[in-house]
């Protein structure tokens, strides 16, 4: 059986005056899924992010969520999104305790105890107004009022990355419970090692356009890493040009990675393999080097 | 710990008293500064003044903006809300309107404030403010209003606002860089530029039509553009552009006729609104005008025959009546019988203004300055620029050699404002008496705004200031026919002491309005520069002790 679409984008384009900044954008999102949505600085990730969760507009293309068009359903799709974004800046005067008790009216499923758990267990005191927590705890109160509202999808971009290695493993963790109960995640990061293990699939967007969409587990399978070291480095095999460096390891040696496909003989490579598994974070600058 | 829902007063509260404390905490923090002046520089009051009217003109823009950033900051996390676009934009409009009243409440106590500090801080009052002030503070001392004041608060408030919420409040379609605004923010000082010039513009006071004509003009651009930023996914051309402001303009004016066409028969409604509405509508719909113009005569009992053929003259032979025509009703005449200002220039309305003789007009301006009833105000520019449009030099010449006082006065204001420099200059030498008995008393404003005017000009040519030593001038001998010897060599001593008396003087409206004529003139680059250098001076000489 296919498993259900949460998300299904067609073509997406969105431009900001003369700057495209997706370009025919085509994503499928499958539920209970844990997406690591990667690229670089601009490539469009948060763009791509607001756009799902109905906040910006796109030029043309068609998003279907849920089985429904974004476009006329935007208000019931809202119910079962949630976004956290580490653009969004809780400026009320209020207390976190009264901003959210307002907050909460507004959806259908709030799960008043899931946040009171989540709350406590971070020991916020909800009676301190928002401008006198730090912006890791802005962000951790927001993504735990994210959960709270019992979504469907949840978007998360680049929240992980202003918070503490305990709240980021904790954030993690809970986010991993809520895809294994059936929710789907959308996560942005720079941090490409925090989920690492956690993603369970993985898509690199560069210049506005998906390089590649799939579990993150065969993320690697087509790609090879090299090591190249003292003795080979002569070789004309580095001299390859569909050769990426992809970092230094602690040996003074320097990994390569290359496509199998881009490789015609393979007994050319076979005495450089380096055996160490490729990291999701090899496969991310493996992907966008090779797009510059 | 328990908590309850806060319902959308408290929050407003909240952010008023914050701004409230901001606001009290700079109107301190001026008068700190005012106190200090006022110590060391000593007679320094109209620096105080200065800073609490710069406060209450730009509190507005303060409030505004601060209320604005506040929004746009949670406009993100707004958008992701599951409540449609329309109850946004509905909640919006309610959160503007919410704005507008705490600038109105926050900048009416700034001004009561300024108020115990200083009567004269009342000129800067608008008329609701005016009233409030008075009603509160249950004191008969504050000034009249002049109408000018008014319209400058007014349509500082409307640019302001305007302004702030075309370039501050983000299109919510786009939100987060910098091509994100309804306004790319690279024309924004370009913007700002303009509706600072509309603004000084409005301020100088142009014909009505012209006024109403741009405030709708800036109300369907600001509609145009809230439209789009709410219900349309895709940027829009110029064309667009065009269509959308002209359909919205067009849409005000409709509202506006359809408004008219129902009150004619109005009983309820006063006279003077349906003049007004004469006045705006003219020709556009003659049974309503018609019917609307007989009425308002009726009730001020001036309807007769002659005035039936003036007003069949006007609308059905489709011209206006000639005022030259000995067979019309005679203009001065009519007018005479007027007895309210809407209505009074209604009825010049129905002549053809550009044909008045210099006879008619000072004659009308006579009427106009002299009648107990019309909202006299001595800064009030309307009457000469509603009877024509532009003068000759050779009529502006007439009027300013004319035998009656006001229409000298209001002669010379229209030069002062029309910049027909020489004029002022020829006036001042011809008028030299009048000048020295009027500078002396310091009861004419305006002489301050010509003379100044004229230093100004003609400062960067003999750039006479700087080099002149006036320890050894006494103003008090300073004899204004002198300058009539040799006005360029006098220049200087004729500025530095004329804002000598200004300082000195007990009269303390005179500064505000020699402020005020800086602020006025000084979008003309050729005068800011000297203007610079004056005040340099003015602060030097201060420092010396003289």
């Amino acid at each position: 059986m296919e498993p259900a679409l949460v998300i299904s984008a067609k073509k997406i384009c969105k431009t900001y005056g003369d700057l495209t900044v997706l370009n025919k954008v085509d994503i499928n999102i499958q539920k209970g899924n844990f997406y690591a949505l990667l690229g670089h600085n601009g490539a469009g990730k948060s763009t791509l992010l607001k756009i799902l969760a109905g906040q910006e507009y796109y030029n043309k293309g068609e998003i279907e969520i849920f089985g429904k068009k974004l476009d006329g359903h935007l208000k019931e799709v809202k119910n079962l999104i949630g976004h956290v974004s580490e653009q969004i800046n809780y400026n009320v005067p209020l207390s976190v305790g009264e901003f959210f008790i307002n907050y909460s009216k507004l959806y259908k499923l709030w799960n008043e105890g899931l946040f009171q758990d989540l709350i406590s267990r971070q020991s916020f005191d909800l009676s301190r107004p928002f401008n006198e927590f730090s912006r890791g705890q802005k962000m951790q109160i927001a993504l735990i009022a994210a959960l709270a509202i019992e979504p469907e999808l949840l978007l998360v971009d680049e929240v992980t990355s202003v918070f503490d290695v305990c709240a980021r493993n904790f954030y993690i963790k809970l986010l991993k419970d809520f895809c294994n109960r059936g929710g789907t995640v959308v996560m942005t990061t720079n941090v490409i090692e925090e989920i690492q293990n956690n993603a369970t699939d993985t898509i690199i967007l560069t210049k506005g356009n998906i390089l590649l969409n799939t579990p993150s587990h065969q993320a690697a399978q087509d790609l090879v890493k090299v090591r190249k070291t003292k003795e080979n480095e002569q070789h004309d095999f580095f001299k390859m040009k569909q050769l990426f460096w992809v970092g230094t390891n602690s040996d003074f040696t320097e990994s390569y990675i290359f496509h199998k496909k881009e490789c015609v003989d393979k007994k050319e490579y076979l005495s450089f393999i380096d055996a160490r598994e490729i990291t999701l974070n090899e496969v991310f600058m493996f992907y966008t080097l090779r797009q510059e | 710990m328990k908590f309850e829902m806060v319902p959308i007063y408290k929050m407003f509260n909240k952010v008023f008293l914050q701004h409230l404390g901001l606001l009290w905490s700079l109107i301190i923090l001026l008068g700190l500064i005012g106190q200090v002046m006022n110590f060391t520089v000593q007679d320094c009051w109209i620096y105080i003044v200065m800073a609490y009217s710069f406060l209450i003109f730009y509190s507005g823009l303060f409030i505004i903006t601060s209320n604005t950033a506040n929004y746009s900051t949670n406009f993100n996390w707004l958008l992701s809300l599951p409540i449609s676009r329309v109850k946004f934009y509905i909640s919006h409009v309610v959160y503007c309107l919410l704005q507008l009243f705490e600038v109105f409440v926050l900048s009416s106590i700034c001004l009561i404030v300024s108020l115990l500090i200083s009567p004269a801080g009342g000129f800067l009052l608008n008329s609701k403010q005016h009233k409030l002030a008075k009603l509160i503070m249950n004191i008969d001392f504050l000034p009249e209003l002049p109408m000018t004041s008014d319209l400058l608060g007014f349509y500082l408030l409307v640019i302001l606002g305007i302004v702030n919420a075309l370039f501050i409040l983000p299109n919510p379609m786009r939100l987060t860089s910098q091509n994100n605004f309804a306004i790319p923010q690279k024309y924004k000082k370009y913007f700002f530029v303009l509706t600072f010039f509309v603004g000084i513009y409005l301020i100088s006071g142009p014909p009505p039509i012209i006024t109403f004509s741009i405030f709708l003009g800036l109300l369907a651009f600001f509609t145009y553009y809230k439209l789009h930023a709410f219900f349309k996914i895709k940027p829009l051309g110029l064309k667009h552009v065009i269509v959308y402001s002209a359909v919205l303009l067009s849409l005000n004016f409709t509202i506006l006729y359809i408004n008219s066409i129902l009150n004619v028969n109005n009983s309820s409604l006063p006279t003077d609104k349906l003049a007004s509405e004469i006045l705006f509508l003219g020709k556009l719909h003659k049974g309503v005008g018609k019917k609307t113009v007989e009425r308002v005569l009726q009730s001020e009992h001036i309807m007769n025959t002659h005035m039936t053929d003036i007003i069949q003259i006007y609308f059905d032979n489709n011209r206006r009546n000639n005022v030259l025509d000995p067979q019309t009703f005679d203009v001065i005449q009519m007018i005479k019988a007027k007895r309210s200002l809407s209505s009074f220039y209604q009825s010049i309305a129905l002549f053809d203004r550009n044909r008045l003789t210099t006879y008619q007009i000072e004659q009308i301006v006579k009427i106009y300055k002299t009648k107990p009833f019309f909202n006299y105000n001595p800064n009030d520019t309307k009457i000469l620029t509603f009877l024509k449009r532009k003068f000759s030099t050779r009529q502006l010449r007439q009027l300013l050699s004319s035998s009656i006082y006001e229409v000298r006065n209001e002669a010379l204001k229209l030069a002062i404002f029309t910049k027909q420099r020489k004029l002022i200059s020829e006036f001042i030498i011809a008028h030299i008496h009048l000048y020295e008995e009027n500078l002396t008393q310091l009861v004419n404003t305006l002489s301050f705004l010509s003379l100044k005017r004229v230093t100004f000009d003609s400062l960067k040519q003999a750039n006479q200031i700087m080099q002149s030593d006036f320890t050894e001038i006494d103003c008090r001998q300073f004899l204004f026919k002198d300058i009539q010897k040799n006005l360029p060599a006098k220049l200087g001593q004729l500025y530095y002491c004329n804002n000598q008396m200004a300082i000195e003087s007990k009269f303390k409206l005179a500064p505000i309005m020699l402020w005020r004529s800086d602020f006025i003139m000084s979008y003309d680059a050729k005068i800011r520069d000297n203007l610079a250098k004056v005040k340099q001076e003015l602060v030097d000489l201060k420092n010396y002790g003289l």
